[in-house]
């Protein structure tokens, strides 16, 4: 009983807003194609539950999200971490991330289209642009903020510098790592659906492109709902991964 | 007469072997184009087993110097030597208990015991002996598993102090070991560090705010002039070992004790009255 309680007292705004929702479209105020209930938003979206439809495009809009993800992580970590250590290399790519993290990567795609055509490799090159940024941010910050003592007590102990960088530069960086991981995700998910309906043949975003024509309110926030699981679901197993390996905070 | 002829002269032989040596040490940090003098100059000669503790008015450039010693920042001139050699850069001969916490916070209790013993490659089992050892010797051995976030700020300091002593270095150089204790914890660990330096006759150069602490523990209390500092007096504590507890009530524990306690002041109200 009071776990229910709790539940709802958790989330009380998002209960909030399925109700004022529900009053709006209730009020007759709107026509029922432009705000439909949420009994019929959610009658839509069981519907398209079972489809393959819906299955196989999640899957490459995920296989996109993650594979854009993953480079982002391989490159920008190291990337991050080397700017931190070497005062030359960060003087070299310093201006690239100053003047290129408030540029919209994403109105490149057009050209990543001409480029990598119109499948996956466009898509996956712009989610790559986009989560770079911050995850060398977040990584060069946490390794310059690494506390000093920590590695003054590693070479007081007599550790090398392959031990101090493994054992106490690296652990010390990670939680940074980690919310910079946290900030490029959901920019990845919504990078995704945004590529996808600009110009897709597959994909999440395209089905809701695909769908939102035929003029039909529900079906698009249907799928509105799938991706706001999809975003919840990655963030839950990133922060499931980052508690894993920082466990300290 | 300088200083270390001082120290050097007080030492009941004379001519023992001088386990940390400091030559006219200067430390002028450089901020933002901004010169701040930490240390004008600081002379010092500490024979091999002599507990010997720094005490001085707080910004005067303690951890500073014990930085230098340790070999973490640079000095801005003179010399540092250890045992015979000039050092520049940490060593493990020199076993450094920071005045901050310095345990690392994603391993556990245990494991920061270890890790200096490990980076020394000991046998596992003398590693397990000595982190069991010392981990009961400051009383939380049953904290073992525990990360070092899940305790008090004076809990980490006697695992670092613990963490420390089993690595066993020549030399001890402790900054402010027991500040964040309770004064009867501290008093404890005072004793068992007492016990440990009289045992193993390590030599300990210790920093610390707390007169009647310096006065316990040492052979040799140097008292630095404020800010950038110098060694204003070097006062040798004759009192008979080992000390028990009750020491700090006789006569001369407390005559020493005073004398401290003016040379301080003397520093301070000056800080003061410039400070106004
Ligand atoms: N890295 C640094 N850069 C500039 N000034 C510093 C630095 N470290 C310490 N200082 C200054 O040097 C002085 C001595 O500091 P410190 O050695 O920490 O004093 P204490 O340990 O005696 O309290 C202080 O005025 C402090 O502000
Ligand atoms: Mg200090």
């Amino acid at each position: 009983m009071s776990s229910i309680w709790q539940l709802i007292k958790k989330y009380q705004s998002l209960i909030l807003v399925v109700v004022v929702w529900q009053l709006m479209a209730l009020s007759g105020l709107f026509s029922e194609q432009l705000f439909p209930g949420i009994e019929k938003i959610a009658i839509v979206f069981l519907e398209l539950l079972p489809t393959s439809d819906l299955w196989s495009n999640i899957g490459i809009t995920l296989y996109r999200i993650l594979a854009g993800f993953a480079l982002a992580a391989i490159v920008g970590v190291p990337l991050g971490i080397a700017m931190s250590r070497s005062r030359t290399f960060d003087n070299i790519m310093q201006p690239i991330f100053t003047f290129g993290y408030p540029v919209p990567r994403v109105a490149l795609y057009p050209i990543f289209v001409l480029i990598f055509g119109i499948g996956s490799g466009s898509k996956i090159f712009t989610i790559f642009l986009e989560c770079i940024f911050p995850i060398v941010v977040n990584t060069y910050y946490g390794a310059k903020r690494v506390n000093i003592l920590y590695i003054w007590s590693g070479q007081n102990m007599g550790a090398d510098k392959r031990k101090l960088f493994w054992r106490v530069f690296l652990p010390g960086a990670m939680p940074s790592i980690f919310t910079g991981f946290r900030i490029a995700l959901p920019i990845g998910v919504v990078i995704a659906v945004l590529t996808e309906m600009i110009s897709s043949s597959n994909g999440i975003g395209y089905l809701l492109t695909y769908l939102s024509a035929s003029l039909s309110q529900s079906q698009v926030l249907a799928v509105v709902v799938y991706i706001s699981l999809i975003g919840y679901a990655l963030d839950r197993l990133l922060l499931y991964v980052r508690n894993r390996f920082v466990y300290w905070s | 007469m300088t200083e270390n002829e001082i120290a050097a002269g007080g030492s009941p032989l004379g001519k023992e072997k001088s386990a940390i040596k400091i030559n006219k040490v200067r430390k002028v940090f450089t901020r933002n184009d901004e010169e701040i003098e930490a240390i004008k100059e600081v002379n010092l000669d500490i024979k091999e087993g002599e507990f010997v503790s720094v005490v001085g008015p707080s910004g005067c450039g303690k951890s500073t110097f014990l930085h230098i010693v340790g070999g973490f920042i640079d000095k801005t001139s003179g010399e540092v030597i250890v045992n015979g050699k000039e050092v520049n850069k940490p060593g493990p001969d020199r076993g450094m208990m920071f005045q901050e916490s310095t345990l690392y916070p994603w391993l556990k209790v245990d494991r920061n015991v270890a890790w200096g013993l490990e980076v020394q490659k000991l046998p596992k089992k003398e590693i397990k002996e000595r982190v069991e050892y010392f981990l009961k010797l400051v009383g939380l051995w049953e904290f073992k598993n525990n990360l070092p976030s899940e305790l008090s700020g004076g809990m980490k300091q006697r695992v670092s102090l613990a963490k420390v002593l089993a690595f066993n270095p020549e030399v001890l150089l402790m900054d402010e070991p027991f500040g964040a204790l309770d004064s009867q914890t501290r008093e404890m660990m005072q004793a068992e560090l007492q016990r440990i330096w009289s045992e193993s006759r390590k030599s300990v150069l210790f920093v610390t705010h707390d007169i009647e602490e310096a006065v316990f523990l040492s052979d040799y209390v140097v008292v630095l002039s404020k800010r950038p500092s110098t060694v204003k007096e070097v006062i040798k504590i004759d009192l008979p070992r080992p000390r028990e507890i009750s020491i700090r009530k006789s006569y001369d524990f407390v005559d020493y004790r005073n004398k401290i306690w003016d040379l301080l002041h003397e520093e301070q109200n000056v800080k003061q009255l410039r400070g106004v």
